[in-house]
């Protein structure tokens, strides 16, 4: 175990030296914001240290080496992102505070099987009802905490609702393609891992709770529902999901107002949003810095090669995958013309593979819905893990049909 | 360190003394509604050319009613107003999340881990317990021993509030060694020192939330950076004089009873039940000493003082090298980082909106005829802000609304705007009534002084830092460049 771990935390200090190595040295700040960027999303996927914690160190790296200045390095806090999970952290705090989880939570059916199902479809119709990753996210943790479901259902419906965001996936007929394997690699997983595991969640705390104070749980409903309302009509009213996710946490903590009591301790996770900052700033660290260009070269290259191997569908796909880990962004347009050029593939076709690659996701770092998700239920990484490999299994499977 | 009231809990029970049956204090309802009520007047009333200017005189208006009544938490109030800033317009997403992005608050960040870690490795307390063993022969020297451990903890516990419950603990073994009633002139003077004490350490050394602050304005201010050593250098004589002031001031006022007899080597016996040096300490004492040692040759190697502080806060939560874990880290008051961060985008907000010259006007216009030079500046800014921290109890709150528009001010006057933020944020140090910081609640809340005790104290204290800054500004700090 000692050996696991040693190597766990040494493989990512490897890497990043290789990199540096492959570079030809520290001499430009692409080069060490390329090796520094390299041991977070290493230790991120395979390290034992806290997320959060591999997070803040690189971003200090980032800035300590000089690679970025420090409002780069530090550059995702200055986004609304992470303050949307702080927020929505606060109004799932109110929520479970007053009960109203716990209400949701009896709409869900007790049988295992129709659980699965309900909450796969659940997440399923969100996508279409709520645009925004984390706004999903956030309505499924919250009845899956209130009814107590196990730790991988709630990871499988959190994947399904993030990996179909409509502006991902441009076909409506790739859309489709694709809202079926996810559903059915998250039915998958969630179903061989439930049985191994016992249900997380306190499944008597709803009868103790439930309408315990009708005056709290009115205030928190009506919070939720304006919130849920506010997501699904953006493409009316054009107020940023993330200005709409602060904003109900903040309210939820006015006194009167809020559905949190005023003398109640206030702390939402700080480490869920030091993660997703820090997962942020890695972004704008390798945009500063000029390394995002040096990945798209070496994912180029490396497309160009698998495409002699492979179908250039799934080459581009896999390589989408990789890309991905470094950075996590599903809009980038100039890495898709690159490898799209590399592999020789028609623009619709990579643009499905890309869009597909993009949403193929292992680690908590990659999706602001999975770091609030693990924030406030029992997300885990290794869940993640297999609900990525299942995902790019049948994903190539579909990328290589189409 | 049973028996310790929690900062929160001693804040809570402060705050909101009168509560309503849902739990809402009257503070609390006057703040939720003059708020709104000041926010929506200042939106309309043209108090600018510019709306975006107005607009945000209004927001910052809001942030600063919320702050004074305390009707939310500070980092709750900030938070509002960063989101208000945002959503009306008045700035872009990129400009109201701006104050998370720079130095000051992952300084702070790096402050409070080492003070976790002091704290946790229980080296501050050894170096408490040392110190007065050593020092402790009678109360006069008991007490020198215990400001001295004050002023050197501030190094090591950027907390004041951590600092009064280290000393405390031994505060309060001291009083029943020597056999006295709680509220015994031995009990006051000692606990009255140690709180006092915690509160203007922290001004002369960038080490807590209000200096680091305040470095960071005065930094987006004037553009250059404001070095740990250059201000530890500045205040050396005034720490020093502090320390002999304070002692003069608490034997004066607060002689020890008659009669009394101290059985010294209780302290003693307490140092040697703390046995050898951990691993936990000695790791500790070797991260301190690292960056302390940095912190006072920035001049030499020019690293700046915020990489030093962060670095040294994550080798303390290192997995095994380190002294705290990550379930540390959770417990941390992330609030006070937020919330400075917060404060940082009100004051670039309105700066780069030009709603600060409205506000510098009105706030400063009273001022210009008594400012003549570098002796009445000092005087006049110092009770100044000694006067405006009335209004705004916390000390941080208190220079993150005055900071900027003092700063601007002193440009505007041709003054040192190091200088300016300097004597600013030693006046945030000066208090006289339990109310105005957390600090003082927690001393007070352990029982061993009075109200009027800390106004005696206070106001005394106060006159002697204000002689102590005349002597320093014009005739010593121009010395060393300033």
């Amino acid at each position: 175990m000692r050996g696991t771990t040693l190597l766990r935390s040494a493989l990512p200090l490897a890497l990043a030296a290789a990199v540096l190595v492959a570079l030809g040295g520290v001499h430009e700040e692409s080069h060490r914001a390329l090796a520094v960027a390299t041991w977070m999303v290493s230790a991120w996927l395979v390290s034992p240290l806290h997320p959060a914690l591999v997070g803040l160190v690189g971003c200090f790296l980032c800035w300590a080496t000089g690679a970025v200045e420090i409002e780069s390095a530090f550059g995702g806090f200055g986004q609304p992102m992470p303050w949307a999970i702080y927020g929505l952290l606060i109004l799932a705090a109110a929520s479970r505070h007053s009960g109203l989880d716990a209400r949701l939570g009896r709409l869900l059916p007790r049988a295992p099987g129709a659980a699965t199902g309900t909450t796969i479809a659940l997440a399923l119709a969100l996508s279409f009802l709520v645009p925004s990753a984390i706004g999903k996210a956030f309505v499924i943790a919250l009845v899956a905490l209130g009814a107590g479901l196990p730790a991988p259902l709630l990871a499988a419906g959190v994947y399904v609702a993030t990996a179909l965001e409509r502006d991902l996936l441009p076909p409506p007929a790739s859309l489709a393609a694709w809202a079926i394997l996810v559903c059915a690699a998250g039915a998958i997983v969630a179903v061989r891992l439930r049985r191994a595991e016992a249900p997380a969640g306190d499944t008597d705390r709803a009868s103790t709770i439930v309408g315990a104070n009708l005056a709290l749980e009115w205030k928190a409903a009506l919070l939720v529902g304006a919130t849920i309302l506010a997501w699904a009509t953006t493409s009316w009213h054009a107020v940023p999901p993330t200005m709409v996710g602060l904003a109900a946490g903040l309210v939820a903590c006015l006194p009167i107002l809020g559905p949190l009591a005023p003398s109640k301790a206030l702390s939402p996770d700080p480490l869920a949003l030091i993660l997703a900052g820090t997962a942020l700033s890695l972004l704008v660290v390798l945009a500063k810095s000029g390394a995002v260009a040096l990945i798209v070269a070496a994912a180029a290259a490396t497309a160009h090669a698998l495409a002699g191997v492979l179908p250039p569908a799934v080459a581009t796909y896999w390589t989408g995958v990789v890309y991905h880990l470094f950075v996590p962004d599903p809009r980038a347009a100039d890495a898709l013309a690159a490898i799209a050029q590399a592999t020789g593939l028609d623009p619709a076709a990579a643009a499905r593979a890309w869009g597909s690659s993009a949403a193929t996701r292992f680690a908590l770092y990659q999706s602001p819905a999975f770091v609030f998700a693990a924030s406030v239920g029992p997300l885990r990484p290794k869940h993640l893990l297999l609900l990525g490999a299942a995902t790019l299994a049948l994903g190539t499977l579909v990328v290589l049909a189409a | 360190m049973s028996g310790v009231p929690s900062a929160a809990s001693v804040v809570g029970t402060h705050a909101a003394a009168r509560r309503h049956g849902d739990g809402t204090g009257t503070r609390q309802i006057v703040g939720m509604i003059a708020a709104p009520l000041v926010f929506a007047v200042l939106w309309f009333l043209p108090t600018h050319d510019s709306a975006v200017a107005q607009h945000a005189i209004a927001i910052a208006a809001l942030m600063i009613t919320l702050f004074i009544t305390e009707a939310v938490d500070h980092a709750t109030a900030g938070l509002i107003g960063v989101l208000l800033f945002w959503a009306t317009g008045v700035a872009p997403a990129s400009e109201a999340f701006s104050g998370f992005v720079g130095e000051t608050p992952w300084f702070l960040l790096g402050a409070i881990l080492i003070g976790a870690m002091a704290g946790k490795s229980g080296l501050a307390h050894r170096i408490a317990l040392t110190v007065t063993a050593r020092t402790g022969s009678s109360y006069s020297r008991l007490l020198l021993g215990f400001i001295v451990v004050d002023c050197l903890l501030t190094f090591l516990v950027p907390s004041g509030i951590a600092r009064v419950a280290i000393l405390a603990t031994i505060a309060t073994g001291v009083v029943e060694t020597f056999g006295v009633e709680k509220k015994s002139n031995i009990g006051r003077g000692l606990f009255i020192v140690i709180t006092y004490s915690a509160g203007i350490f922290d001004k002369m050394l960038i080490a807590g939330a209000a200096s680091i602050l305040a470095r960071g304005l005065i930094q987006d201010a004037t553009g250059q950076p404001v070095l740990y050593s250059q201000w530890f250098i500045a205040y050396l004589p005034c720490t020093l004089l502090t320390i002999l002031g304070a002692w003069a001031v608490i034997l004066w006022l607060y002689p020890p009873e008659a009669h009394v007899s101290f059985a010294g080597d209780r302290l003693e016996r307490q140092r040697a039940a703390l046995g050898p040096w951990t691993l936990a300490e000695k790791r500790c004492a070797g991260y301190l000493l690292l960056a302390v040692t940095l912190w006072m040759t920035d001049f030499i190697h020019h690293l700046s003082p915020s990489l030093v502080g962060i670095a040294v806060g994550l080798l303390a939560v290192a997995p095994r090298i380190g002294v705290i874990d990550v379930g540390d880290m959770k417990k941390l008051n992330y609030g006070a980082i937020w919330f400075t961060a917060a404060a940082l985008t009100m004051g670039r907000v309105l700066a780069k909106s030009q709603g600060l010259t409205v506000l510098t006007d009105v706030l400063t216009s009273w001022m210009e005829p008594y400012v003549t030079g570098p002796l009445s500046s000092a005087l006049v800014l110092y009770w100044t802000g000694f006067v405006y921290h009335f209004f705004l109890a916390n000390e941080t709150a208190m220079l993150s609304t005055s900071m900027p528009v003092v700063l601007q001010f002193a440009q505007r006057q041709g003054f040192d705007v190091l200088a300016t933020g300097m004597i600013w944020t030693f006046a945030s140090g000066g208090k006289i009534f339990v109310y105005q910081s957390a600090v003082t609640i927690v001393g007070y809340s352990y029982g061993y002084f009075e109200a009027k005790d800390l106004l005696k104290v206070g106001l005394a204290l106060t006159v002697i830092e204000s002689l102590i800054l005349l002597l320093l500004v014009p005739f010593y700090w121009p010395l060393i460049g300033i």
